[in-house]
């Protein structure tokens, strides 16, 4: 239905209440008596409710729209942070596992590194004399097998154990014997066999002889003669820290000898061990925390000696 | 923002003002709605209508606000909030269920109201911006057909309102379209 602008105008001032009290009067009057007027005025409120529930919903709809957009933004955000804060703790327990994996030490209070302490590294010394080493060992051959050759001529060549003749064979009946008669027959024949200690009586003293002048040089400070000991395969390994020495291992190997000294190898250094020491019959201990050298003896008896700090120095031990 | 710069904003029909007065109060309605028996839907619901309202009041020339914006669309929203509830309490009493043959002609004349809403708001949504703004100036902020020739750049009242009545005459022929479609 199209309303004419006067109605119109005139449906609008009552709807705004513009009307004076007596238009007023009239309009509502019109309104019940007159049904097409009632129906037009009706018609009229329709769209107009329906105009502002449009523009409530318009408005609405903007508020609702930047509501929306508020809450996306502090979801946003909040993911955001909560990103954040996984990649933070991510980083941090990579770098976590990555200095434990590099066994790197935490960082102290003040943020400043913690010292990293060098580890030993007994390898690298021992390698600096390694020439010397080899050197001395080729020298101690070289006047070893001069002694030796030395003994051989000046003794003469050992008598070879006379063998069974052919010409007087044990006879059948002979064996028949018994174990008796055996051992009479090896106590017999056993003349002609030299004793094995008698074989190598010069190498032996050769041994003996290098290891005491080696001792002597020793004794004398010449560094360089050490390693002779070392090729007779005695090692102690130790491993000092800053001030003191501390034993953290220690590894020896006994070198068989009738010679009463046990030569120990302590970092870059030896310690000579000296005394009328049965190196088979005793046992020798190094305590961690304690700078001294045990030798326990098989009755039970400990004999220690304080750990050097000047080398090459000899241990005596009371 | 002082009180008269946010009444003129409202004037001027700028939604911005709307959006600024929405985040100041939403804070204090949603606490007291929650703690009277609503939820947070129920808070930005309430507040929204209250902003329609102060905006609709603030557009009044006789409208004085004597306290802060925000005091008053408080006041708005308690008001509305308790209304709400009053209805939610009536429609959840089991005895209160009309089931007379009045409350079902009641129900479909606002069926049938509400299927005319939705012709109209499709209508209005078509509507040049020039048209939806006269007529939201005209009907819903009340303001003056001078105003209105003023703030649009009309070159006076009766031009203004000739645009107006051609105006609505199109809003109801978009709506006779939208009812025919149906």
């Amino acid at each position: 239905m199209e309303f004419n602008p006067e109605t119109e105008n005139l449906f609008d001032r009552y709807y705004r209440n513009e009307l004076s009290l007596t238009e007023k009067a009239e309009f509502e009057e019109k309104l019940i008596t007159n049904s097409t007027f009632r129906e037009e005025y009706n018609q009229y409120l329709e769209l107009i409710n329906g105009l502002e529930q449009s523009i409530k919903s318009e408005v609405g709809n903007y508020l609702n729209k930047k509501i929306e957009y508020e809450k996306r933004k502090q979801s946003a955000l909040r993911l955001l942070l909560i990103s954040l804060g996984i990649a933070v703790f991510s980083f941090g327990v990579i770098k976590l596992i990555v200095d434990l994996s590099d066994n790197k030490p935490n960082e102290v209070a003040d943020g400043t590194p913690a010292k990293k302490s060098k580890p030993f590294v007994y390898q690298d010394i021992h390698e600096d004399y390694e020439p010397y080493r080899i050197e001395r060992k080729n020298e101690n051959e070289q006047k070893n097998k001069l002694e030796t050759d030395k003994t051989i001529t000046q003794q003469g060549t050992p008598t070879k154990p006379t063998p069974p003749s052919s010409n007087n064979p044990p006879s059948a009946v002979d064996l028949n014997k018994g174990a008796d008669t055996r051992i009479e027959d090896a106590e017999k024949y056993s003349g002609n066999i030299p004793e094995y200690k008698e074989l190598n009586p010069p190498r032996a003293r050769s041994d003996a002889q290098n290891n005491v002048k080696a001792l002597e040089d020793l004794s004398k400070d010449k560094i360089s003669t050490y390693e002779s000991f070392e090729t007779k395969g005695v090692s102690v390994e130790m491993y000092p820290n800053s001030d003191s020495f501390h034993l953290k291992s220690f590894n020896l190997n006994l070198y068989k000898s009738s010679v009463p000294y046990i030569k120990g190898y302590y970092t870059s250094q030896y310690i000579m061990l000296k005394g009328n020491i049965d190196i088979n019959k005793v046992r020798l201990t190094v305590e961690g925390t304690e700078h001294y050298v045990y030798l326990t003896f098989p009755d039970g008896t400990t004999k220690k000696s304080p750990l050097p700090k000047n080398f090459p120095e000899i241990l005596e031990f009371k | 923002m002082n009180n008269d710069r946010v009444l003129q904003l409202l004037k001027d029909g700028n939604y911005e003002i709307l959006w600024y007065l929405y985040k100041k109060s939403i804070a204090s309605i949603s606490k007291y709605v929650k703690s009277n028996s609503g939820n947070t839907q129920d808070a930005e619901d309430i507040l929204q209508e209250a902003l329609l309202t102060f905006w609709q009041k603030a557009c009044d020339p006789n409208f004085r606000l004597t306290s802060l914006p925000t005091t008053y669309i408080f006041a708005i929203a308690k008001n509305l909030w308790l209304k709400a509830l009053e209805k939610r309490k009536t429609i959840s009493n089991p005895n209160n269920i009309n089931t007379t043959d009045d409350f079902l002609d009641n129900l479909e004349d606002k069926i049938i109201t509400e299927e005319k809403f939705t012709i109209i708001d499709k209508a209005y949504k078509l509507l040049g911006e020039n048209c939806k703004e006269i007529l939201k100036q005209y009907y819903f902020l009340k303001l003056s057909m001078q105003e209105i020739a003023t703030k649009l750049n009309y070159a006076n009242a009766n031009v203004a309102k000739a645009k107006k009545h051609q105006c609505l005459s199109q809003l109801r022929e978009l709506c006779n379209k939208e009812t025919n479609g149906i």
